[in-house]
């Protein structure tokens, strides 16, 4: 399979992007002691399919340790001894239907004064289902990290209205959801923020919560990427700041180019992992 | 986009070494027929099962046309993919059960629902007695339903109604039974939801079971469908305790036994778990995403139409914003872009499994719906070259005699006659 590689100025010494070129990883397998290797994919038969292919070709596996995004930030988390419980969807939805019912509440009780809540107009406005959509889109696209979200405005304010207006009501939409789902619960909002949460812990422990959690790791390689997300760049981003470990990203090959275009720049925020609601 | 990015997400895609084979069929179900006849036809061909896979894009609209497909062709199809436990028996049966339980009053079909899904009183531990009296044979159920009365009723006038009948006409007693069982139900808590919901999955697990697979062909899907869905609904029941308990606590719902057949549902419907088992003599049928880095000689693509694949990912963010984010320009650079807004996780996925194939790709469209309109061709086919399949060779392939096109007879003949030929090299 052909294989393209950056290496340049503009991402960190550490990091290397690839499009395709995944079977490099079979040339590392050997017999060790034990791994020193993290094989990460988001997609859970990625995983299988490339242990299939070690069985298949009769190698050892004992270089790699397979582990998916979430995963990787509750052990850090537990290391850093920082809680790892987390709202799963069809709690939030029921959060998210409760908070529209209370604002829908205020509003009938006085109709003078309009509801806190920001919604976007349109029918399906009130449908916990889109607001929820609307709240993982603007996360996986900022982070809700505060030079994105003013990115988000800078961005929005620059189309034709009334596309600008609505871009930035989406926003506004987004976080106000987020604050209420705070302030319902004790628990982390989501897995991603706790992707976040360990984001900060590896930075704030200056890389001792991840030596603790991952001892002997020496690489880590994301596999199978169609997209790469604001909160996995930020925790990327942190990994690569603060210890030695050596980042290989391996990219699919219909979307491979284009985003790899895309990574300095995704990667140039301070504070990755750093949240907009302080 | 500037034009280099454009580019990037709309590039050629280089075409893999392995040759591609192009079958268009006229429906779905043709199209559905056409795929597992190749993969039939190459099994005949000495071609082991294990080393074809099926992807699919969206295997929502195709499952049950390869399904059937594949019992034609005696291949048992695997596929990689979420049990829709809500449509499974198992899960029926404990979605009636709350159902015969909720309110004041139920009519003779939601009081006879549990048992014509098979609801059995749990097998006590360690004894096997009168295995032929439960579940109730569906034409028993059927006389009692003609001789019970409408309307709603709470259970205990059901039962004082199923004595009655039984004084004057005699209905056996296994309704009795049943009925004086819902009656004797506890009132709806955490704790007894779920061990009322666990005996009743363990009662059908006893006996609800071995009927699906008495009545199932040689190849046991069924079976294997409702096995696997008795370990799903047994988790969910589990979970149902846990969200029960905390809704109760929040106040959000009531303890009634509705209130806990809604929640079951929501738990049901998210994300659902997939079917890990792997056999090596069924054939695997996987959805497109995750093909990825799968290495097989033979890949049977299906559903390559300019409706199904690509089709771009729904998104709540006007199209306009979506494209100044990835263009990544005048003050949207650190915007984490979606390829998949304009088709980029199709592009991957099309790719992946034209990689997979080893020797052979065969990608399957169909040319009209059911309603007779036509379907155009996917536009990622014109990234690469196929050889197309005419359709008296695909008439021939689907025919009894399972003839291989001749493009794909070359390749089985070609992977033959190269492996021999590398053996006798020097």
């Amino acid at each position: 399979m052909k294989e393209a590689r950056t290496r340049d100025d503009e991402i960190p010494d550490r990091l290397t992007l690839h499009v395709g070129g995944e079977e490099r990883l079979f040339e590392r397998a050997r017999a060790r002691p034990r791994p020193n290797e993290l094989v990460v994919s988001p997609v859970e038969l990625h995983q299988r399919n490339v242990q299939r292919r070690l069985r298949e070709a009769r190698l050892p596996s004992d270089a790699f340790r397979f582990a998916d995004p979430v995963e990787i930030c509750l052990r850090a988390l537990e290391a850093a001894g920082r809680p790892t419980a987390a709202v799963d969807r069809v709690d939030r939805l029921a959060l998210i239907r409760s908070i529209l019912d209370a604002a829908a509440a205020d509003d009938s009780t006085d109709p003078s004064r309009s509801t806190d809540l920001p919604l976007p107009t349109g029918a399906s406005s009130r449908d916990p289902r889109r607001v929820e959509q609307i709240r993982t889109e603007v996360e996986a696209i900022t982070n809700f990290h505060s030079e994105r979200i003013a990115a988000w405005t800078e961005t929005a304010g620059g189309l034709d209205g009334p596309i600008d207006e609505g871009a930035a009501e989406l926003l506004d939409a987004a976080l106000a959801i987020e604050r209420e789902l705070r302030d319902r619960t004790a628990e982390a909002v989501s897995e991603t923020a706790l992707l976040r949460r360990a984001t900060r812990a590896i930075a704030a422990t200056n890389g001792s919560a991840w030596d603790e959690a991952y001892p002997g790791i020496e690489r880590i390689t994301l596999l199978g990427l169609s997209s790469l997300s604001a909160p996995h760049t930020d925790l990327l981003n942190a990994l690569l700041a603060v210890t030695p470990v050596a980042a290989h990203v391996h990219f699919r090959e219909g979307t491979g180019e284009y985003l790899r275009r895309r990574v300095p720049d995704l990667l140039a925020v301070d504070d990755p992992g750093t949240e907009a609601f302080e | 986009m500037t034009g280099a990015d454009r580019l990037a997400l709309s590039a050629p895609i280089e075409a893999p070494d392995a040759p591609v084979i192009e079958i268009a069929s006229p429906t779905r179900r043709d199209e559905a027929r056409s795929a597992l006849a190749v993969a039939t036809a190459l099994r005949d061909a000495d071609v082991p099962v294990r080393d074809v896979a099926v992807a699919v894009r969206d295997l929502d609209p195709y499952e049950e046309p390869l399904f059937r497909a594949a019992l034609r062709h005696g291949i048992a199809p695997v596929f990689w993919t979420q049990l829709r436990v809500t449509r499974t028996r198992p899960y029926a049966l404990v979605e009636s059960v709350c159902e015969a339980l909720a309110g004041e009053a139920v009519d003779r079909e939601a009081l006879l629902r549990p048992l014509e899904i098979r609801w059995s009183p749990a097998a006590p531990p360690g004894s096997d007695t009168q295995p032929t009296e439960w579940p109730i044979e569906p034409e028993a159920i059927h006389r009692v339903r003609e001789s019970l009365p409408d309307g709603s009723r709470s259970i205990p006038e059901w039962i004082e109604v199923i004595e009655a009948i039984d004084a004057t006409e005699g209905v056996d007693d296994r309704f009795r039974r049943f009925a004086q069982w819902l009656e004797d139900s506890p009132a709806p808590e955490p704790a007894s939801v779920a061990s009322l919901l666990g005996e009743v999955i363990e009662g059908y697990a006893d006996r609800g079971l071995p009927e699906t697979k008495a009545a199932d062909a040689p190849a046991l899907l069924d079976t294997e469908t409702d096995a696997r869905a008795v370990v799903r609904v047994r988790t969910l029941v589990r979970q149902l305790r846990r969200k029960f308990a905390d809704r109760l606590d929040e106040g959000t719902l009531e303890r009634s036994w509705d209130a806990a057949a809604d929640l079951a549902g929501e738990i049901a419907t998210q994300r659902p778990g997939r079917r890990e088992h792997s056999n090596a003599r069924a054939l695997d049928v996987f959805e497109a995403n995750d093909v990825w880095a799968l290495d097989v000689p033979y890949v049977i693509a299906v559903g390559l139409t300019a409706e199904e694949w690509p089709r771009p990912t729904r998104s709540a963010l006007p199209p306009e914003f979506q494209e100044a984010v990835l263009r990544g320009g005048e003050g949207s650079e650190t915007l984490a872009p979606r390829p998949a807004w304009v088709g980029g996780r199709d592009r991957d996925q099309f790719v992946d499994a034209l990689r997979a194939a080893g020797d052979c790709v065969v990608v399957t469209r169909h040319t009209r719906t059911a309603g007779g309109d036509d379907v155009a061709r996917s536009p990622l086919l014109d990234h690469v070259e196929t050889r197309r399949v005419s359709e008296a060779s695909r008439r021939r392939l689907v025919g009894t005699d399972r003839e291989l096109p001749p493009a794909l007879r070359e390749v089985v003949g070609d992977g033959t006659e190269s492996g021999a030929a590398a053996e006798e090299g020097p």
